[in-house]
């Protein structure tokens, strides 16, 4: 393993960014591939399996792209590279992204590349590969940390984009924060002096909070939702850019399922004693993740953002989804997007996932549209990404927000007029507020923030 | 003031001036891939009923990207639409808008508020499709426009993609239902469809608008509307009876133009990113890789000099060739036409061609073959000396040009094959899927739609400054990616050219999937219709070059004709060993032809239940009398005994076993010796759908219920699927799964539907997570997600929606096979809800008659499948696994081509029915264990471990080769595809991927599989015995 530079990658420009300073920071040779693209995409479409699900061959793909990039020939790259990655999601043909990493990469004469696929929840090797690299708990803290900030940074800018008087500022803070985050976790250190530099940076970028914006939650499975750029058709960024406040799911989120399934799957399969000592690993486990998203969120000055309770998501999931059957986002869309109806969060529901994804397409697709069908605060739409942007894809989703932009602004017309305000009024009113933070987390009567802002007023 | 309101959608362009709210123009116009000049014309010819700074609208799928240029601001098309509608149907509450690509379904609230729902990617191109299907049939727009929808039930065409649309409908026109007939099924496809995919189990209250302009310009469609928006009315118990309660606005057709005017606008900043130009492709169809040309030459007669002349028919999908060969295979006449009257009459029409040709040397026509889809009809009839199935039609012309050829490649309208040959032989065989089907006419049709002569295409693509990168693949993706490319601007040359590009990858990459194209040989040839477009030729040189620089490339010298000289070299090898069956031609251009297709002539042999076509020949003499056509397999061809094939006891078809059937009938067989442990619940009745996980489990849980006290008559499982099942009852799709668990609400609500004859009270219908397989060390064995989790889609279209009696309890815990104590806890607990008084210990002891049930199953099975095994050695026979998942044993779910295998004197194994235990296995003469191999670790799915493991039986047994079934969108069997065909194909044993399987049998495509697959079966048993000590 000395000999080999190991190449991380798979979730966001943020995440891959921070992941491979953060094994650099505890003596490991890493680099973070080039971002997933279409391009590496169709690389590897041209020489795997047609049937494969695309965030396989996006994976693959950036390996492909990166060994083309390095101006090496194939043997040398293959020989002197190794590839950390994540294997699976669940049950469905995600299990099989070994089978077609190892296909693709002999293909394309990098059969020789050493492929480190780690389980998603405890970062040790998966059930049959052998140890080719060993993540120690040192390590593994390190990687948790890189994780967490990664997911922080990302919330920020999403929540500070709609609103920003100009776009190109969050983009300025973000990439600041990534030098800043990079820099520390390089170093071995902790994450949270330079996230508090960039919650001061993100607090001085210029915002007009006299917006009337939908409100947009997000759910899908995990390797698209997580993903920014083609995989996803950058559909978050460009989501908030065009004016959509965004509550996407972050990596702690999914780390916090692992967890929780964990600790359901030992309590099943006891016989008569639940295993208490591996249920309170998992618990700390739990608790980690939670005070490290709590602590780097507060000085990120993103307090409106907590992590959401699996528990919860599980039990609200239950009588349409059992939480049993497991596979990509499994309950957690029901889990999420019920929530979201429950506490007026969003005006739409949007479900991204590759194309034909079956936890997702062929489950909580049919039974979210039941549960949604007759309400007239949230809708629902899916999309399943394939590589590229058609006309219709585009054309759905415009809709889906202009309709959601319709109920926003039906509830901020409502709220007005509980408050007596007419519309000058009500924007004097929400620029006096501007400096101050938004409703806090929980339950709302209006999913519109300047609806709910004038409400609370 | 006016004011000008202008819709740009994917092939057509609108414009209408409105004057106080009052529409005082409209036109239209096909843009023909350059939307903005249409616009213009269409400005201008406006320009005297609108002043030319009139405030503009801009609406329709290209209408983001034409705004600005136009000046106009842009309104979505939904709200464009939804605001004529409230304007001119103050009481319509549903909308539904067919346009070229895009349908769309609003919901028109009281509030003023709506919601809409799109066509998700597989289901797009309504109207386009509609347009490629009559130009496949050279239809004009007439025909359809004054369709009248017959009576009673039509015939089914796939409702769920356009691709698999095109495929059905092209086989009902081969197999003789008349045209009338076939054009009302396509457009009761495209209700059904709309109606399952955008009302996602809605009703759609009354009054619906039609929209768009299919509904514009075909009453048929509206006729279809109405009769299954009043049939679902019923069901539901929706008010409805107003004569207005379905109806088509005049003019709807710009209503999306009118409405811009009137909505307010939108901002038109673009959400998705355009598409970028490939540069470094630029070159790829401009380049001219160097590829033969093979010229004919007279050969010495090879059957004596007295030989007469050879006819040889092809009867494609789109088209009907016919050759005559002479004594020294020159090539004397060739005639050509559109495929678009049924393949008899079809084929009388190039005959008389064929004999003006020949003028006196008529008469001298004195062998006959005949290949293609529609051969089964024209071989009886017409008395051919041979019918070979296309591939080997393609590779016995491709051979006779070229006699060491390695590849051959034929692509046409429908179908792309792509043959391997060692030494004159067909080796190896990759046909495309039915999703990878019709790209040939595909790039026929987007030359019209474009406005661009397919002779000029070559020219037009050459011109191509920049090629789009597209996606490879299913044809309605790559006709989306063509309406996306017009949007951002692409020339039609530069679209053709990219159309072209992708067709050379989908053959190497999709189709054929060979990560070496240098492994597969160096002397190709190009053969198929489609290559006589230079573009598509040259960018497949160039393809295959890129790859295999010592690449000989050849095209046939007669491309389009190819099978058939294929055909006619075959007839005439086979009436030179006996008197040729040929009725000749001057009689058969005298036969006319009579057809019947009604409930009399369907076939009733196995579940498919075949919708036959019988023709009776008069005038000419017709050989055979009446014939059937249309059948599945071959025991629809036998008319008068419907009962069962014939048989003799000494022939292999009698031996043969078909344990496929053996197994879905004894999963739902009861023993007789059922120990009941108590009588808890006697009172119960209970239903059990006949579907997914309880192919693999239902002995457990029918046993288990006997055991406590159900009496065995009051547990009723259902019926098979069958084509009838879905269509009556699948109005209740909340989402578009696979087939497998798509036909699941079918099957409930027949169970439901049927409860005065067979009633039950609980409907049990349990979510199994896991499974217990024989293939020891994978890393789990969960259960398809699709597979556990639909019992809680089917809560969702039942119970959410009301539509469950109040009586009926929807029982569906969920259980883990794998973990025997928690199972049974499970269990308890939820049988206990429905029979309270069942006590702990005899549910035990029902749980464990139930696993005794299935051990005896399983075991009893796997000894049928050990003896068959045993025979196909002794006997030295090959027979076919059916490499599938358990529900595939539902002869409806695999088109029962197990009972096909088995009249053709195959035995046919399922996998379940593969010994698993290594004695077993060693015994049947199999050297391998049942053991999916170095990857096992890493596989989490119960099925995937069990194919895997089954494919490395079939590949260790000398006498097995294997089909592998795969349902249509199995995101689970995708990831397999590849590793199960290299496992089943060891040692050169034949191997047949049937991958889509989905709601329609799609018999010409299924017959030239499975005719191929056989074929090859002969070669290999032929070699193997050969070889055999």
């Amino acid at each position: 393993m000395k000999e080999r530079t190991l190449l991380v990658g798979g979730l966001s420009r943020v995440h891959d960014a921070l992941l491979a300073a953060a094994l650099r920071g505890v003596g490991v040779d890493t680099v973070a591939l080039t971002p997933r693209t279409n391009r590496g995409l169709a690389l590897a479409r041209a020489v795997g399996n047609h049937g494969q699900c695309n965030p396989a061959h996006y994976a693959v793909g950036a390996v492909l792209e990166h060994a083309r990039a390095s101006g090496l020939a194939p043997a040398e790259f293959a020989s002197t590279h190794a590839w950390l990655t994540v294997g699976s999601c669940g049950p469905c043909r995600l299990a099989a992204f070994g089978f077609e990493y190892s296909r693709v990469l002999a293909a394309s004469r990098l059969g020789d590349l050493a492929i480190h696929l780690v389980d998603s929840l405890s970062f040790l090797p998966a059930r049959g590969q052998s140890p080719l690299f060993q993540i120690e708990p040192s390590r593994a803290r390190a990687l948790l940390s890189a994780v967490v900030a990664g997911d922080v940074l990302s919330r920020s800018g999403l929540e500070l984009r709609p609103y920003a008087v100009d776009p190109a500022d969050v983009d300025a803070v973000v990439d600041a924060g990534i030098c800043d985050l990079v820099f520390a976790l390089e170093r071995g250190a902790s994450p949270l002096a330079a996230i508090e530099a960039h919650g001061e940076r993100a607090r001085a970028v210029p915002r007009d909070r006299t917006r009337v914006l939908p409100r947009v939650v997000v759910t899908g499975e995990p390797w698209t939702t997580l993903a920014d750029g083609d995989p996803s058709y950058d559909l978050l960024r460009r989501l908030a850019n065009h004016g959509a406040e965004v509550l996407a799911p972050t990596a702690s989120d999914w780390l916090r399922y692992q967890i929780w399934t964990a600790k359901e799957d030992a309590r099943r399969s006891a016989r008569d004693v639940v295993p208490t000592r591996e249920v309170d690993a998992l618990d700390r486990a739990d608790h980690e993740v939670v005070r490290l998203w709590t602590s780097l969120a507060s000085a990120a000055g993103i307090d409106g953002a907590s992590l959401a309770d699996p528990d919860e998501l599980a039990e609200l999931a239950r009588p349409y989804y059992p939480p049993e059957v497991r596979g990509g986002s499994a309950h957690l869309e029901v889990g999420r997007i019920l929530m979201a109806q429950r506490d007026h969060l969003a005006h739409l529901a949007l479900s991204l996932k590759p194309f034909g994804c079956l936890p997702s397409s062929a489950l909580s697709d049919g039974i979210v549209s039941v549960l949604l069908c007759d309400d007239p605060r949230m809708r629902f739409l899916a999309i399943e990404t394939t590589g590229d942007a058609d006309a219709t894809t585009e054309s759905r989703v415009e809709m889906a927000l202009s309709a959601a932009t319709a109920v926003a602004e039906r509830e901020l017309a409502v709220a007005c007029e509980s408050r007596g305000l007419t519309s000058s009024g009500a924007r004097l009113a929400l620029e006096s507020r501007a400096e101050q933070a938004p409703p806090p987390p929980g339950r709302r009567r209006f999913a519109c923030t300047a609806a709910e802002t004038l409400w609370r007023e | 003031v006016e004011s000008v309101g202008i819709d740009v959608g994917s092939t057509t362009a609108k414009v209408v001036v409105v004057r106080d709210r009052f529409v005082v123009h409209r036109a239209y116009l096909r843009h023909r891939g350059d939307p903005r000049g249409a616009v213009r014309t269409l400005l201008e010819a406006s320009s005297a009923h609108a002043e030319r700074d009139a405030p503009r609208s801009v609406t329709g799928s290209a209408g983001s990207a034409l705004a600005a240029s136009l000046d106009a601001s842009y309104v979505h098309e939904v709200h464009a639409v939804a605001t004529a509608v409230r304007l001119h149907l103050p009481r319509a509450k549903t909308v539904v808008e067919l346009g070229g690509q895009d349908a769309k379904m609003i919901h028109l609230q009281a509030d003023g508020g709506l919601s809409s729902e799109m066509n998700e990617r597989c289901a797009a191109g309504t109207g386009a499709t509609l347009d490629r299907c009559r130009y496949r049939l050279g239809l004009d727009e007439a025909v359809l426009a004054s369709l009248a929808v017959p009576e009673g039930d039509l015939p089914v065409v796939s409702a769920k993609c356009g691709v698999f649309a095109e495929t059905d409908l092209v086989n009902l026109i081969k197999t003789g239902v008349p045209l009338e007939r076939a054009l009302a099924a396509m457009l009761d496809a495209v209700v059904r469809g709309n109606l399952a995919v955008l009302a996602r189990g809605r009703p759609l209250p009354p009054q619906v608008a039609l929209l768009g302009g299919p509904h514009a310009f075909i009453p048929s469609l509206a006729a279809l509307w109405r009769r299954h928006l009043i049939a679902r009315w019923r069901e539901y118990g929706v008010d409805h009876g107003a004569s207005d309660d379905v109806v088509v606005a005049p003019h709807a057709e710009f209503f999306a133009a009118e409405g811009a005017v009137l909505a307010s606008t939108m901002r038109t900043a673009r959400l998705v990113r355009p598409r970028r130009a490939e540069p470094e492709r630029r070159d790829a169809i401009a380049s001219r890789a160097e590829v033969r040309r093979i010229l004919p030459s007279p050969r010495a007669p090879s059957h004596g000099s007295d030989v007469g002349l050879a006819l040889g028919i092809d009867a494609g999908s789109t088209t009907i060739k016919a050759v005559v060969l002479d004594a020294q295979d020159l090539l004397v006449a060739k005639v050509y036409r559109r495929a678009d009257r049924g393949p008899l009459e079809d084929a009388r029409e190039v005959l008389m061609a064929v004999a003006r040709e020949l003028g006196a040397d008529a008469s001298n026509v004195t062998s006959f073959g005949v290949t293609g889809y529609g051969a089964d009809a024209l071989g009886p009839v017409l008395g051919a000396d041979a019918a070979p199935v296309e591939t080997l039609a393609h590779a016995r012309s491709a051979l006779h040009f070229a006699a060491d050829v390695d590849v051959v490649c034929d692509i046409g309208g429908q179908d792309i094959k792509v043959l391997l040959l060692d030494r004159g032989s067909v080796t190896r065989f990759h046909l495309s899927n039915q999703c990878a089907a019709g790209n040939g006419a595909l790039l026929e049709s987007t030359a019209r739609d474009l406005g661009v002569p397919i002779e000029r295409f070559a020219e037009v693509a050459a011109s191509a400054r920049r090629v789009p990168e597209m996606n490879v693949g299913c044809a309605v993706f790559l006709d989306t990616e063509r309406v996306t490319c017009q949007r951002d601007g692409y020339s039609p040359g530069e679209i053709l050219a990219g159309m072209a590009s992708v067709l050379a990858r989908n053959v190497w990459e999709n189709v054929v999937a060979a990560p070496s194209i240098a492994a597969l040989g160096r002397r190709f040839m190009l053969s198929g219709g489609v290559q006589q477009n230079a573009a598509a030729v040259t960018a497949q040189a160039d393809y295959l070059r890129r790859r295999h620089p010592e690449v000989d490339i050849m095209v046939h010298p007669f491309p389009g004709e190819a099978g058939a000289i294929g055909a006619a070299l075959a007839g005439r090898d086979a009436a030179a060993h006996r008197p040729s069956r040929f009725v000749g031609l001057p009689r058969a251009v005298g036969l006319t032809f009579a057809v019947r297709q009604d409930e009399t002539t369907r076939c009733r042999r196995c579940p498919s239940a075949c919708a036959r076509t019988f023709v009776v020949a008069s005038g000419g003499d017709s050989p055979q009398g009446e014939v059937a056509t249309g059948h599945g397999c071959d025991r629809g061809a036998e008319i008068h005994d419907v009962r069962a094939p014939r048989e003799t006891a000494a022939s292999g078809k009698a031996r043969a076993r078909n344990l496929v059937r053996l197994e879905a009938e004894r999963l739902f067989a009861r023993a007789t010796n059922v120990r009941v442990a108590t009588h808890a619940g006697r009172g119960l009745r209970v239903g059990i759908p006949r579907v997914l996980s309880m192919f693999r489990s239902a002995p457990l849980f029918t046993h288990y219920l006997e055991a406590i006290g159900v009496p065995r008559d009051h547990i009723v499982t259902g019926g098979w699927t069958r084509e009838s099942l879905f269509t009556q009852h699948a109005g209740r799709g909340v989402v578009d799964a696979c087939f497998p668990a798509k036909v699941v609400q079918a099957h409930i609500a027949a169970l439901l539907a049927d409860r005065a004859r067979a009633p039950f009270d609980v409907l049990f219908f349990p979510v199994l997570t896991h499974a217990v397989t024989a293939v020891a060390g994978t890393a789990d064995t969960a259960s398809c997600p699709v597979v556990a989790g639909t019992p809680f889609v089917t809560r969702a279209a039942f119970e959410l929606s009301g539509a469950l009696p109040r009586d009926v309890v929807l029982l569906t815990p969920t259980l883990r096979l794998t973990q025997p104590e928690r199972f049974e806890a499970d269990l308890f607990e939820a049988i206990r809800s429905v029979a309270p008084a069942l006590g702990a210990a005899e549910h035990r002891a029902a749980v464990a008659e139930g696993r005794a049930a299935q051990r005896a199953f399983e075991l009893g099975l796997e000894r049928a499948g050990a003896a068959a095994l045993a025979g196909a050695a002794a006997e030295r026979r090959v027979a076919i696994v059916m490499l599938g998942r358990p529900y595939h044993a539902d002869p409806g779910l695999h088109h029962d081509i197990g009972s096909e295998l088995r009249s053709l004197g195959r035995t046919v194994l399922s996998l379940r029915a593969l010994p698993k235990d290594p004695g077993m296995l060693t015994a049947a003469g199999c050297d391998a264990s049942f053991d999916a191999g170095p990857g096992r670790a890493s596989l989490t799915n119960s099925g995937d471990g069990e194919k895997l493991a089954a494919a490395r039986v079939v590949g260790a047994h000398p006498y097995l080769a294997a089909i592998e079934v795969s349902s249509f969108k199995c995101g689970q069997d995708a990831s397999l595809y590849g590793a199960v065909e290299r496992l089943a194909r060891r040692g050169g044993r034949p191997f047949l991927a049937l991958h889509d399987l989905d709601e329609t049998r799609p018999v010409g495509s299924l017959r030239l599989r499975l005719r191929t697959f056989l074929d090859a079966v002969e070669r290999y048993e032929a070699r193997t015995r050969m070889d055999a000590p």
